[in-house]
């Protein structure tokens, strides 16, 4: 069953230097216990598509240009900043990048987690408590109760980004979105916090939105994996036949700039040539037309819509990539 | 501008037709024009309908209407080529309000700033109006904070975060109360240099001078808390011996308050108990502080905890006061007020002890804001139990 609907969803930030389309007519259904993972690179809209649902993004200079976004059939663009509220921190759980400015150096860590939990929830005083003892338990803190005691700087990087996700998770969230909630981590942390959530997915179902640059953690951990440029959605479908078989020139350049193995020994690391197009004055056609060794001249004159191009695999391209790559010998 | 609509709302509830005022924090208030120098008044006049006025001296024409949000501006004296409406505000002040039909109205002036002299001589200038006293409109208006005012806070409490830990570092070199005080605004200068070109750091003037910077630090070592407001002198804090860090930051007009108690090594066992007993009240405001409950509350909440820690001699009269154009508003945080929590309001909370017969005490203090769901903790300085 689909639990979030986005439809049209776009998104602009008027700004001095002229209107930035920050998130183009983005449409994608998320299943409940679904895994999305969302990449592209910076730019490309990821955070802003999900925080303009939240109805957090400053408005003004954003202004939401269109769309609906219905969480379990509601209209979460048209609800009161108020219900926003009730459902940030509750049914929808949140964890962002950088815990020390999410964190309040002033209070305890106890302190911080048993205010998200007695406003979202029934628990109160000495039972709130207990819950967050439990939630700390459940992120892998050591001592939790002595734990809870201590204010933010007494926590390591890694440490403090769990607390991050024990507050998204504290009210047993239906949906968690995760915006590079491991980028600033070392690999060990970031590879002990992918475990953890996968655990608690398994356990308790949980629907996750999970942001990043890294094609490696979305190949771990999502089921889905939705690539952004400009704005767009570039290509989308299920992990496995996205990874092994791109048709996005965009795609496909992120998974040859993946460093696997045998990759790292023999050759430097790719990049795709160009850089990322100005969103102020968006290119007319494709966003990544002017990038693309493969682009058609239709590409550079008009958008091409998502197509379907298997079970569940949908790619916004005017040219066929698998033919293009075998015409330029890449295959 | 909410402010003014607050204003007006106030106003008409008594019966007052036109503000004039003189404050200089209340003509920024009503203007965004803060002069610096306020040995020529600035006068800024709100009626009851319709648009402020402000009445500058010509020399302050040019800063005023680069910096004034007010279109309708006036000039009084004499400078340069400038034509103003006279060579004394007197006049130019009376022909303003006879122009707007508000000289034999009712008009609201601070009386808790003016001096008697002045306040003689708008009674004698304006023998037809009834002056009234101001004071608690303007009060009431700043207790709720705009979206402008709430943006400089956060950039001032940042600022006072830089001093802090810059207050910190120099503290733990060994600095003495002066060392650490201009280290610290050393720090808050740079910063202000360095990233924030949009901001100014001035701060009100009194009529016989000005304060062109108020990125303010001092420290107090030892028994010196007990002074709780001091020029730092040359003292180096002593092993053993608590250090109160006092941090008032402005931006743009708007203050915020940072203040942190160091450890200077470890802290005899009745001083690290006051320290931590502050913690543990502080953690038990927390939740109090959020619309619609009362602003006596966190007052309360403090007596408690201090009572049931065994301080109950040492309870203060209040734990806090409300921040803003001033760094020392006029709402205090104590047992009486009958403020109610609002989104925007803006305070200090810093409940804190004095034991003078056992050498112990406690400074610690942030600048909260009150928001829709709850509170945010504007400064942000490392808390808890701080040993350097
Ligand atoms: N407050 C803002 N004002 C103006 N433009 C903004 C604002 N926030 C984001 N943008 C613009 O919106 C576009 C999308 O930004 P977004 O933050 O969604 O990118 P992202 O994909 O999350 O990138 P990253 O990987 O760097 O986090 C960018 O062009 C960005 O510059
Ligand atoms: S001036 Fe630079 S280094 Fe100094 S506090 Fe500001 S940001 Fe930090
Ligand atoms: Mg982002």
């Amino acid at each position: 069953m689909a639990l979030l609907e986005v439809e049209n969803l776009t998104v602009a930030f008027d700004t001095p230097s002229g209107r930035v389309h920050a998130v183009n007519d983005v449409s994608y259904t998320l299943d409940e216990g679904e895994t999305l993972g969302v990449v592209g690179e910076s730019g490309s809209g990821k955070s802003v598509h999900v925080l303009a649902m939240l109805g957090l993004l400053p408005k003004p200079p954003a202004k939401v240009l269109g769309g609906r976004v219905l969480f379990q059939g509601r209209d979460l663009l048209s609800m009161s900043q108020g219900e926003l509220r009730n459902l940030r921190g509750g049914q929808i759980g949140m964890v962002f990048q950088d815990p020390m400015s999410s964190l309040n150096p002033v209070l305890t860590v106890g302190r911080q987690l048993r205010e998200v939990i007695e406003r979202h929830t029934d628990l109160k005083g000495r039972r709130a408590d207990a819950r967050a003892t439990e939630l700390l338990e459940l992120v892998g803190i050591p001592r939790p109760a002595d734990r809870l005691k201590q204010y933010p700087h007494e926590f390591s990087g890694g440490m403090r980004q769990r607390v991050m996700i024990a507050i998204g998770l504290s009210c047993n969230p239906k949906l968690l979105i995760a915006d590079e909630a491991t980028t600033a981590l070392d690999v060990t942390v970031q590879a002990q916090i992918l475990d953890l959530v996968r655990d608690l997915k398994d356990r308790l179902g949980t629907t996750v939105i999970w942001i990043t640059h890294d094609m490696g953690v979305v190949a771990e951990l999502a089921d889905t994996i939705q690539v952004m440029y400009g704005g767009r959605i570039m290509e989308r479908g299920p992990v496995g036949p996205v990874f092994r078989d791109p048709r996005s020139a965009y795609t496909w350049g992120l998974l040859r700039s993946l460093p696997d193995e045998g990759a790292r020994a023999q050759r430097r690391l790719y990049q795709i040539p160009g850089s990322p197009p100005n969103m102020a004055d968006p290119p007319k056609g494709d966003p990544f037309a002017p990038r693309n060794p493969f682009a058609t001249p239709r590409c550079h004159t008009e958008v091409p819509p998502l197509r379907s191009v298997g079970d569940g695999h949908m790619v916004a391209a005017w040219y066929d990539l698998p033919t293009a790559l075998k015409e330029a010998g890449h295959v | 501008m909410n402010r003014i609509s607050r204003l007006k709302t106030l106003m008409a509830a008594k019966g007052i037709d036109a503000l004039v005022t003189f404050k200089p924090e209340h003509s920024f208030y009503l203007s965004g024009f803060n002069p610096i120098i306020f040995s020529h008044p600035v006068i800024a006049i709100l009626p009851a309908e319709g648009e402020p006025v402000i009445l500058v001296h010509a020399l302050r024409d040019d800063h005023g209407r680069s910096e004034s949000w007010v279109k309708d501006i006036r000039l009084y004296g004499a400078w340069s080529t400038k034509v103003t409406m006279g060579p004394n505000w007197q006049d130019a002040l009376r022909a303003i309000l006879a122009e707007k039909g508000l000289d034999a109205g009712v008009l609201g002036v601070e009386e808790d700033y003016l001096p008697v002299a002045r306040h003689r001589l708008l009674t004698e200038l304006l023998p037809k109006a009834k002056l009234v006293d101001s004071s608690a409109i303007f009060d009431r208006a700043r207790l709720v904070k705009d979206a402008d005012e709430i943006a400089n806070a956060r950039v001032a409490a940042a600022v006072a975060d830089i001093g802090m830990d810059a207050a910190q570092d120099a503290l733990a070199q060994g600095g003495s109360e002066r060392e650490i005080a201009t280290a610290s605004m050393s720090a808050m200068n740079r910063h202000w240099a360095l990233h924030l070109p949009d901001h100014e750091v001035a701060d009100f003037g009194s009529l016989e001078g000005g304060a062109q910077n108020g990125l303010w630090t001092w420290a107090l070592a030892g028994d010196r808390m007990f002074r709780n407001c001091d020029n730092p002198t040359q003292r180096r804090p002593q092993r053993g011996e608590a250090v109160a860090v006092f941090i008032w930051a402005i931006a743009n007009g708007i203050h915020a308050e940072n203040e942190r108690t160091f450890a200077y090594g470890p802290l005899p066992d009745a001083n690290r108990r006051a320290i931590d007993t502050i913690l543990k009240i502080r953690e038990d405001i927390a939740p109090a502080m959020r619309p619609g409950a009362p602003l006596a509350d966190l007052f309360h909440i403090t007596k408690r905890g201090l009572e049931a820690a065994g301080y109950a001699a040492n309870i203060p009269g209040r734990i806090g006061h409300t921040i803003g154009l001033g760094a020392h508003e006029h709402t205090s945080l104590d047992g009486k007020t009958d403020v109610i929590l609002e989104p925007g309001m803006l305070f200090t909370l810093e409940p804190n002890l004095r034991v003078p017969d056992r050498g112990v005490a406690t400074q610690i203090s942030d600048t909260i804001l009150i928001t829709e769901t709850g509170h945010e903790f504007l400064t942000r300085s490392r808390g808890g139990y701080i040993e350097v």
